[in-house]
């Protein structure tokens, strides 16, 4: 199941080799450590960078983050699981 | 831009030498594309009947499916199945909505390590491609070293993109573009086929003529009405006949029934190509007979064509509406216009009048499940419009067209929508627009 959720969160992330990894997020006061980026990729919002990733936290469920340079923000996505 | 000059003399030096060469051509398709990258990014999916749907609700409740896992398939559902009916097939299945923009990265990577076996590659779709590997592999013998030595690269080909990307794809090698697109077919998915010359045109002899590339349902009917059920049937028909019933489409049917292509691998895409037409089209689950609903289908429809057409500078002159009634009926009317544009109210007024003489012609006997809006008949936009009276009169909407672009431009597809529309089309800047 997909759910739609479109929510700022707060991330920490580390900038390695020119790219741009997030290690912990936020969502609704909990804390989510990442295990696992299983892919990531770039686009366009108009003239605004957006990166997306698809990351695992201990959960089988699998959380999409945006990463958006309007505003240097970023947001939960869509969260997929089970059901 | 030197670097490009020289690349280019080198392409033209590779297709000297090989003028004289027996091609090798080599087709790539992903398989199950779209899926296999949702069900590589959410280990939930995997091997799971998994579909991905162009749709404009946030449930995935109505569109069509875009792509459909393998583990879908087993249920009758494909990529154009209504979302609705692949719901009512496969009720436990998951539905996402498609990532284009993702699919286009990997696209991209896909095309980098084709480019490192072959320096002309041509992208045919989204998740086909065309290599040459005429030039890479002259240094073999004709024959069954050169072929062998294809097979090898395309084995490590795959494995590449397996270990890069973690995507199966389907490989078809043959003498020609058509032979090798017919090759990937054969085994799918993670297939790899080669045809040799020799084995034209007896091994497509046997297989259903809706199988060869180019031929749709109509054409699929008019060759069945001829008594050619088979592309053996096909190849022993005379060619004078086929021409004399289909023209030039005909004689080029014959000889694709025998195996025979001489379309180059045009390395770019053909990106020089001029554009024939721009087009979107929405299913109505359930489908509808309200005519007001089906006009703010048309308008969502036709904001998204003329936007496209601007993004690329594009004017046109005709439009064409393309019905679906119920699931068995098809049809399109066309009309076109005094001047070429690429204003939505004017595109949209003329599919209007189409769609309102069509409700009132008493044709629909059942409800409409697909609206379809194209524009044709084109010309680039520095080749001039021409400036009517009308528009001198009232020039407002090129200007607010013009700075709704900008916005969109700035800010993205989704940023400003007509009012109208807000329900039909909440997320229509985004899903249609690309």
């Amino acid at each position: 199941m997909v759910t739609l959720v479109e929510e700022p969160v707060d991330v920490s992330a580390v900038f390695r080799s020119g790219k741009l990894r997030p290690m912990v997020f936020n969502w609704r006061n909990q804390n989510y450590k990442i295990h696992r980026v299983l892919g990531s990729y770039r686009s366009m919002k108009g003239r605004y960078l957006e990166i997306h990733y698809s990351v695992m936290s201990e959960t089988p469920e699998v959380y999409e983050l945006r990463f958006s340079t309007d505003g240097m923000s970023w947001s939960l996505v869509r969260v997929h699981s089970e059901g | 831009m030197t670097q490009y000059i020289v690349h280019s003399f080198m392409r033209a030096a590779d297709q000297d030498k090989c003028a004289g060469l027996k091609r090798c051509i080599l087709h790539l398709d992903m398989d199950a594309y779209f899926a296999s990258v949702e069900q590589r990014d959410v280990p939930i999916y995997r091997n799971r009947p998994l579909l991905v749907c162009h749709t404009t609700s946030d449930f995935c409740s109505h569109g069509v499916v875009a792509a459909a896992s393998y583990e879908a398939r087993k249920y009758g559902i494909k990529a154009g199945t209504p979302v609705w009916e692949a719901r009512q097939r496969c009720p436990r299945g998951f539905f996402v909505h498609a990532d284009i923009p993702k699919y286009l990265e990997n696209s991209r990577q896909i095309l980098n390590i084709c480019e490192r076996r072959a320096h002309r590659t041509e992208v045919f779709s989204i998740d086909e491609v065309f290599l040459d590997l005429t030039s890479p592999l002259r240094e073999y013998s004709p024959g069954g070293e050169r072929w062998q030595a294809a097979i090898d690269l395309a084995g490590s080909l795959k494995s590449d993109i397996r270990r890069e990307l973690g995507l199966k794809a389907s490989v078809g090698i043959g003498p020609n573009k058509l032979v090798a697109k017919m090759a990937s077919e054969f085994q799918k998915p993670d297939g790899l086929t080669l045809v040799t010359p020799e084995q034209l045109p007896d091994i497509f002899a046997s297989l259903p003529i809706k199988k060869m590339i180019g031929v749709g349902g109509r054409m699929q009917r008019n060759l069945r009405a001829m008594g050619i059920e088979t592309i053996g049937d096909l190849a022993r028909s005379p060619k004078e006949v086929m021409e004399w019933r289909f023209g030039v489409i005909g004689g080029l049917l014959w000889k694709a029934a025998w195996g025979r292509d001489d379309s180059p691998v045009v390395a770019g895409g053909g990106g020089d190509e001029m554009v024939k037409s721009f087009g979107h089209s929405l299913s109505i689950r359930g489908g509808s007979e309200e005519l007001e609903f089906l006009e703010t289908i048309l308008l969502g429809l036709c904001e998204a064509v003329t936007r496209r057409m601007r993004r690329d500078e594009y004017l046109g002159r005709t439009v064409s509406l393309r019905l679906r009634i119920g699931y068995a009926m098809s049809y399109a009317r066309a009309v076109t216009l005094h001047e070429y544009t690429d204003l939505p109210s004017k595109i949209y007024m003329a599919s209007r009048d189409l769609l309102r003489h069509e409700a009132s012609s008493g044709l629909w006997k059942e409800p409409v499940t697909n609206v379809g809006v194209s524009v044709s008949q084109l010309k680039r936009r520095h080749e001039g419009k021409q400036v009517t009276l009308w528009d001198c009169l009232d020039p407002r909407e090129e200007k607010l067209t013009a700075v709704l672009d900008e916005l969109r431009d700035r800010y993205g597809e989704g940023v400003v929508m007509r009012a109208s529309l807000l329900e039909e089309f909440a997320l229509s800047g985004m899903n249609l627009v690309r």
